[in-house]
This record gives C-alpha cells, sequence and structure tokens, in this order.
C-alpha cells in the first residue's frame, strides 16, 4: 500500500523538480524500512538525478544492492548533467561488463562528448554497433554530436547519413560539426537542406563558423537570418556575432551589434556584456570596454577578467593591476587568464616583484597550475628587466619542454640587453636542436651572429631562411576609414591613391630623417639583394602604405587603425612611432602578437615585441 | 604653431597632416558591414581551454592560433580531463583488436563471399598480403552491419585511414565476456566458422535488434 503512494510522490518531484520534498519523502522511506525496496530505490536515483543533486544520486545508487537499468541510466545521466562526466565513465567502468541498453549508450555518447574524447567515443560507438540497439537513432544523434565536438566531421557524416529518421537535433548536430571544422560549404549545403530550421540551427552555423575562423561567413549568415526574421530568443547567436567582430576587430560592425543587444533587450545578460567587453577592447576601445564593465549589475570572473586583460594588451599596467585588486575585493577568484593578463601587465612595466608575487600567489591562495603561457609570460618580464640568468633557469626549471618560441624569447631579451656571449650559446642550441618554424626567428639569429661578427654562422641562418617553404601569406595591412575598410599588400600598390600616398611616404620619410636622424634598417630584410632594393622593400611594407591611406582619408585628428595579419618589423616599427610624432595623430596597429598604441613617438608596447 | 613644408605637389597633401590636428571628431555615423576582406583572427589572448592550446610566436604567448579568449568559452566546453590513464569502458577492449566498418564491401548488391572478399582484399593493403589479412580476421559480418574484425595494433590500425569504403575503424570489445567473444561470425583462417551451439544462442540473444521499450521522454 504504501509503495506505490511513495513512488507516485517521487514521480512528481521528479516531474516538478523538487528537491525538499523529495528529501522528506526520503527520510519517511528510510524510517519506514523500505529503502531498499528496488522500485523505490531506483526511483529515488531517477528523482534525485532530474533534481539536479547528482551526489545524492551517486551516494544513494552506491548503497544499492541490485540496480536495474533504469537506475544507472538515471545516475549517469545526472553526472552527466552535473558536468561531471569523468564520473560518468568511471561509475560505468566499475559495473565490470554491462550491457549497456540504448539510454545508457547516450548517457555514455554524451558523457564522451562533453570531456572531449574521442577515444573513450570510439569504444562506445563500436560496442553499440555490435549491439542489439545499434539501430538507434537517439544515439546515432548524439554519436554525430561527439564526433562533431571531436573536431571528426567526416566520422560525424557517416554517422548522420546513417541515421533514419533525421530530427533537427541530428541535423544542427551535423552542421555545427563542419562549421567548427570550417568545412563551410559543407555546412552551408547541409543548412539549406534541413526541412525545419529554428534558432538552434541557425545559431550552431554561425557560432560554429566563428569558432572556426570564419568571422566574415558568420556574418552573411546572421544578416540572412536577421532578414529572414528569426526571433532570437536565446542571445547565444548574439554572443557568437560579438565574438566575430572581436576577432576582426571590426569596430563598425561591434558597435552596430551592441545596438541590436540593447533594442532586443539582453544588455542586462552578463556573457553578452561579457563578450561586449572582449570585443571594444580587441577593437582597442578600451573606454568603451570600461564603460560596459562599469554598468554591469552583475559580474562575473570573465567580466574582470576580458578587461584586465584589454587593459593590459593596451599597455594600460596599473591599471590592470588596480582593477585586479578591486576584483579581488569584491570576493570574486581570479582565474589562469586573468593571471596570464597581469603577469603580461607586469611584463611590460618592469614590475618584477610584483609579477613573482603574482606568480607565487597563483598556486598558493588560488590552487591554479601555471601553464606554458604563465612561464612564458613571466620569461618576458624577467628578460626585459635583464634578469636574464634567472630567466634561463626558469626555462630549465619548469615543467614544460621549452620550444622554439621560448628559446626565442630569451633570445630577444639577450639581444637588447647587449649579451652577446650568451646569445651566441643560446642561438646555437636553438639552431642545432630544432627546425625553426618562424622566420623572424632566423632574423633573429643572423642578427645576433652578426653583432658578435659571427660571419660564417649569419649565412648559415640566412641560407636555412631560404630553405624554408616560402611563406603562404603575404604580408598585408587594412585600415579602417569612415565606411569602409581597404587592404594593403607588401609591395608597390596599384592602389588609384598610389601617387598620393608614395607622395607622402616620401616626405615622411624626409623628416624623419631630418629631424630623427632615421636610416632604414636593412637588417630586417634577409632577402640577399642589395641596400637600395632591400630601403625599397621596407619603404613598400603594407602597413605604411595603410598608415598613408589612413591619414590621408581618415576623419582628421581621429586615431587611426590598422590591422595587419604578421607581425610588424622593427624598421616599420620605428617608422610608426616617427610619424605618430611628426603628424601628431594616434596610431593604433593590431599585428600578429599585440596591440601598438603608437603616440607622441612612443608605443605603448615599450618596443618589446 | 602649425608646422609648414615646402609646397609640391606631395607636399601640399603631406601638409595636412603636420599641422596642429583638430580635436578628434566622434566616430563616423554606423554604416553597413564591412564590406571589405578584413584579416582573419589575429589577436586572441589565452583562452579557458587551458593547456590544449599552443601559441606560436615568438615574443609572447598572448595571441593566435588555436586558443581563443572568448567569452563564450567561459563555461568552458571540457568541464574536466577525460581520464585518460582509465581503464577501457569495455571488457575485451585491448587495443589489439579492431573493428572496421565498411561501406558498400564488394559494391552494390554483393553476396556475402564478395564481401568477405572485400574485407581481405583491404586489410591486405595494410599487412601486405591476402594470406596474412585472413589470418589476422577474427570475424565477418555481413548482415546487420558490414565490417570485420581484425588482430593488429594501434599503429596498424591508423593505417586505415583514407582507404576508400572504411567508414570507422573502432577498438573493438567483447559481445559475450564470458567467452571472450567478439561476435559476428567467426572468422578462422579464411573461413567462416560457424560456433558452438551454447555460444551461438548466447550470441543471437545479445544481439537480436531491440528497440526501446520505455517511452522516449524519459530523456
Amino acid at each position: 500500500m504504501l509503495i506505490p503512494h511513495y513512488l507516485h510522490q517521487l514521480q512528481l518531484c521528479a516531474r516538478n523538480r523538487t528537491l525538499t520534498t523529495a528529501k522528506s519523502l526520503h527520510a519517511h522511506i528510510v524510517k519506514l524500512g523500505i529503502a531498499q525496496c528496488c522500485p523505490l530505490a531506483n526511483t529515488l536515483v531517477n528523482v534525485y538525478g532530474k533534481c539536479g543533486a547528482a551526489s545524492h544520486a551517486h551516494q544513494l545508487f552506491d548503497e544499492m544492492p541490485q540496480r536495474d537499468h533504469i537506475a544507472w541510466a538515471s545516475v549517469l545521466t545526472a553526472l552527466n548533467q552535473a558536468n561531471l562526466s569523468g564520473k560518468t565513465l568511471s561509475v560505468f567502468s566499475s559495473s565490470g561488463g554491462l550491457r549497456p541498453d540504448d539510454f545508457l549508450f547516450s548517457a555514455l555518447v554524451k558523457a564522451c562528448a562533453n570531456l572531449g574524447s574521442v577515444k573513450h567515443g570510439k569504444q562506445v560507438h563500436c560496442h553499440f554497433i555490435v549491439s542489439e540497439y545499434s539501430h538507434d537513432d537517439v544515439v546515432k544523434s548524439s554519436l554525430v554530436d561527439m564526433y562533431a565536438k571531436g573536431d571528426l566531421p567526416d566520422s560525424a557524416k557517416a554517422v548522420f547519413d546513417s541515421i533514419r529518421l533525421k530530427t533537427t537535433i541530428s541535423w544542427t548536430a551535423m552542421i555545427s560539426g563542419f562549421a567548427k571544422s570550417g568545412r563551410k560549404e559543407e555546412a552551408l549545403e547541409l543548412f539549406r537542406q534541413i526541412p525545419v530550421k529554428n534558432l538552434y540551427s541557425w545559431t550552431a552555423l554561425i557560432s560554429g563558423f566563428v569558432q572556426s575562423g570564419k568571422g566574415l561567413e558568420a556574418f552573411s549568415v546572421f544578416i540572412e537570418m536577421r532578414r529572414e526574421r528569426v526571433d532570437i530568443l536565446d542571445p547565444l547567436v548574439l554572443s557568437s556575432i560579438v565574438g566575430a567582430c572581436a576577432n576582426l576587430a571590426a569596430s563598425i560592425a561591434g558597435r552596430q551589434v551592441h545596438g541590436l543587444v540593447i533594442a532586443l533587450g539582453f544588455d542586462s545578460c552578463v556573457f553578452i556584456s561579457n563578450a561586449l567587453i572582449d570585443m571594444y577592447a580587441k577593437c582597442s576601445d578600451v573606454v568603451s570596454a570600461k564603460d560596459i564593465f562599469s554598468r554591469m549589475r552583475h559580474r562575473d570572473v570573465v567580466s574582470w577578467t576580458s578587461l584586465i586583460v584589454g587593459m593590459a594588451q593596451h599597455g594600460q599596467a596599473e591599471k590592470a593591476l588596480a582593477l585586479y585588486d578591486d576584483m579581488v575585493s569584491h570576493g570574486v577568484k581570479p582565474n589562469e587568464v586573468t593571471f596570464v593578463g597581469l603577469i603580461y601587465a607586469c611584463s611590460h612595466v618592469g614590475f618584477v616583484a610584483k609579477g613573482r608575487e603574482l606568480f607565487q600567489s597563483m598556486t598558493k591562495d588560488y590552487g591554479i597550475r601555471p601553464s606554458l603561457q604563465h612561464y612564458t609570460c613571466l620569461l618576458d618580464l624577467l628578460g626585459r628587466s635583464g634578469l636574464l640568468d634567472e630567466a634561463e633557469n626558469l626555462i630549465h626549471s619548469m615543467p614544460f619542454l621549452p620550444d622554439e618560441p621560448t628559446w626565442a624569447a630569451l633570445l630577444s631579451a639577450c639581444k637588447r640587453q647587449g649579451q652577446g656571449q650568451m646569445g651566441v650559446r643560446i642561438a646555437d642550441h636553438l639552431l642545432g636542436s630544432f627546425k625553426l618554424k618562424d622566420p623572424s626567428t632566423y632574423i633573429l639569429l643572423s642578427n645576433i651572429y652578426a653583432s658578435a661578427s659571427l660571419w660564417g654562422k649569419v649565412s648559415e641562418a640566412r641560407r636555412k631562411l631560404g630553405d624554408m617553404e616560402v611563406r603562404k601569406d603575404p604580408g598585408y595591412s587594412s585600415v579602417e576609414v569612415r565606411k569602409e575598410t581597404e587592404v594593403f599588400y607588401a609591395g608597390e600598390t596599384s592602389h588609384p591613391l598610389k601617387d598620393e600616398i608614395f607622395g607622402l611616404l616620401k616626405k615622411l620619410e624626409e623628416e624623419m630623417r631630418r629631424r630623427k636622424g632615421y636610416v632604414p634598417d636593412t637588417n630586417w630584410i634577409l632577402h640577399d639583394m642589395d641596400e637600395q632594393e632591400k630601403e625599397k622593400l621596407l619603404f613598400w611594407h603594407s602597413e605604411r602604405s595603410a598608415v598613408a591611406y589612413g591619414l590621408l582619408k581618415a576623419v582628421p585628428g581621429t586615431p587611426i587603425q590598422i590591422v595587419k595579419n604578421l607581425r610588424v618589423c622593427g624598421d616599420c616599427h620605428v617608422v610608426l612611432k616617427h610619424i605618430s610624432e611628426i603628424t601628431e595623430r594616434e596610431i593604433i596597429v593590431r599585428d600578429a602578437t599585440r596591440y601598438h598604441h603608437f603616440k607622441g613617438g612612443k608605443c605603448s608596447c615599450n618596443d618589446f615585441w | 604653431m602649425a608646422k609648414t613644408l615646402t609646397r609640391s605637389t606631395a607636399s601640399r597633401v603631406a601638409n595636412r597632416f603636420l599641422s596642429t590636428s583638430r580635436a578628434a571628431s566622434p566616430s563616423p555615423i554606423p554604416s553597413h558591414l564591412i564590406s571589405r576582406r578584413s584579416s582573419p583572427t589575429l589577436f586572441n589572448a589565452v583562452g579557458f581551454i587551458p593547456a590544449l592550446t599552443r601559441f606560436t610566436t615568438i615574443r609572447t604567448r598572448m595571441d593566435r592560433s588555436g586558443g581563443s579568449y572568448s567569452p563564450l568559452k567561459s563555461g568552458s566546453n571540457f568541464s574536466e580531463r577525460p581520464p585518460t590513464e582509465m581503464a577501457p569502458l569495455f571488457p575485451g577492449c585491448d587495443y589489439e583488436h579492431w573493428l572496421i566498418v565498411m561501406d558498400k564491401p564488394g559494391g552494390e548488391n554483393a553476396n556475402k563471399q564478395q564481401m568477405i572478399d572485400c574485407y581481405v582484399q583491404t586489410l591486405a593493403k595494410i599487412v601486405g598480403s591476402e594470406e596474412e589479412a585472413k589470418r589476422k580476421i577474427y570475424n565477418v559480418s555481413c548482415e546487420r552491419y558490414f565490417g570485420f574484425g581484425c588482430e593488429i595494433d594501434e599503429e596498424t590500425s591508423n593505417k586505415f585511414e583514407g582507404l576508400p569504403g572504411v567508414l570507422f575503424v573502432l577498438p573493438d570489445s567483447y559481445v559475450d565476456q564470458e567467452y571472450k567473444d567478439y561476435g559476428a561470425e567467426l572468422f578462422v583462417n579464411g573461413e567462416v566458422v560457424p560456433r558452438p551451439p551454447e555460444r551461438q544462442r548466447r550470441m543471437m540473444e545479445f544481439t537480436t535488434q531491440r528497440g526501446s521499450d520505455r517511452p522516449r521522454h524519459r530523456r
């Protein structure tokens, strides 16, 4: 009599997700001594799972003498939903050979997808194929998702093709898989074929494209989505598009999307605000980023970190550190990314003690294990401050294998500090131990050897560079001027305003020579050619044409914003500093590694890039 | 205060910039989205996806390739590390036995023998000869799914990548744990071999197609 009553009550709890009621019912059941009764015990596990109390469910499950498939499915699903998918797999494998049913297969595949473990996913897939449930479309849909998340879109497609009754969920999972892997034609092709599109299908496509770096495609799809008047009830798609703006440094588009966010009423949404802070920072508008931050009523660690990192990247180190103090006093715990930003900030203003202190604090106070990024930032800090021996010891003592960028960072510090001998020693090590991938490493090596007059080694470095594969991407810079973005490639431009650009650059160069004693530094060109040709090459580096165009066309007095796909070369860095001083304009350059704010003859990166 | 220069055609243009700048005007009216090409993803700070991302530029790591600091990932896609040292999920999964699933082996409407020939030929491409392939194959399936099980190591299994007709290469595990049986039809030395009746009965029980007998909404 009692048991059916409690069963019914518990099922109501499961449906309504009422955890407290469930707990009190559980208490009754225990006192009545019927807790071990199988249907009740199973149902209890299920109820705790549905109410989000995964640990309760798990505990209860462990105590059960007999468990049926429903209990297994309940506990594994509960663990998945509580983000404890690692436990899902370990609990299952403790079963010693339980044969999964379709629900269990689903839960297992989802766990593998959540963990990003294709290795375990394949084990489950195999077992699924040979099992009696091998035609189950729901499991197959989860498999598509698992392979898509594991970056194996071909496997995902093979499973997808075998689904008999494709639902919107399976279509969306497959499209997401293609989009995330950057396979845009296939993603779009499939998208056109979906019988019923909903917001999630659009979102999956758009955010997939953003994640795989296809920001422009994401935008076209977004515009199409707006044209079809799809109701944006869930703001995830908006935060994806804001992310695209951030990656593309598209400040004009970014502001429009911001407007849309406000118009649709999502401006109080924390994760969208976080995305906006990051976007403005990446568009070099730290003021707006700060503005959004100040207006947020609720902030999380990502909000603080986005702003800290933004400030750090734009040379506002003290502000970043002050903000961190503020963050801590608000009781918000920093994460790994916060510390990368902070140590990076310290390295720009030479706060060695502070940097070391933060590094210690990371492990000691917050239990965060330093990653290679943290070590590299610390290395930069020590290098810039001339503590080269300590820097080298750091490389040897850190729990990561030092690679080309690590050694190159130390090498460039040696060069800057004029430590010739150490520089040569490390250069030899680098040349001998690594098959170098970055051409600028060769430039660095060649310069180090040149300053030590080791001409044989200089030739060796240049020859090895020549042997390297020709770089596929030519250098180009884009500049945002009024409504348009102009792109300039390295080399003599064929732009309609070529003569004006040439004239302006020539004029500026004359000024630079006259006022600042500027001489083009042809060391930055490693190719074999005579001095004059080298100077001409430098003259036509794309960022210079872009700056000239910006000066000619942009609204007078506004900062000129340039984005370059490669690292700015040393000579251009000097030239841009001079130009900013001569023309009294602020020039902001985002290159492949950092931001440069050129103002009044100085750069925010403090000449260390 | 204006710094002027000699007048030449080009310098007239240049002149503008060498004079005192006016106060910065506010940003232009927002317009259509960017029409020209823009640079690809350049500058990304470290993301919430730790450890798995590596940066490749020299000076610092606060940048491109792979690690994308995106607030989208604030929840973190991968909440925990998969326990890679963890034991395989299913008994018999030892990464020495592999299930190779194929797409239309032997072509459309192939008969069973043609399918088996296809399996042997496919494995032969990897292990060198058909004799060797026949030795390595321990089961074949030509009905519910099309594929075969073969005893090779993990490194060899990777060679199936890109072979025509191969859909999946998966680590095999027991269907019948008690008899350490990987299922399908037993294949020994190039021949399909029937199972002892008891084992066959169990195998039929384990693999008869079953649909879910519980209502879907429970998921």
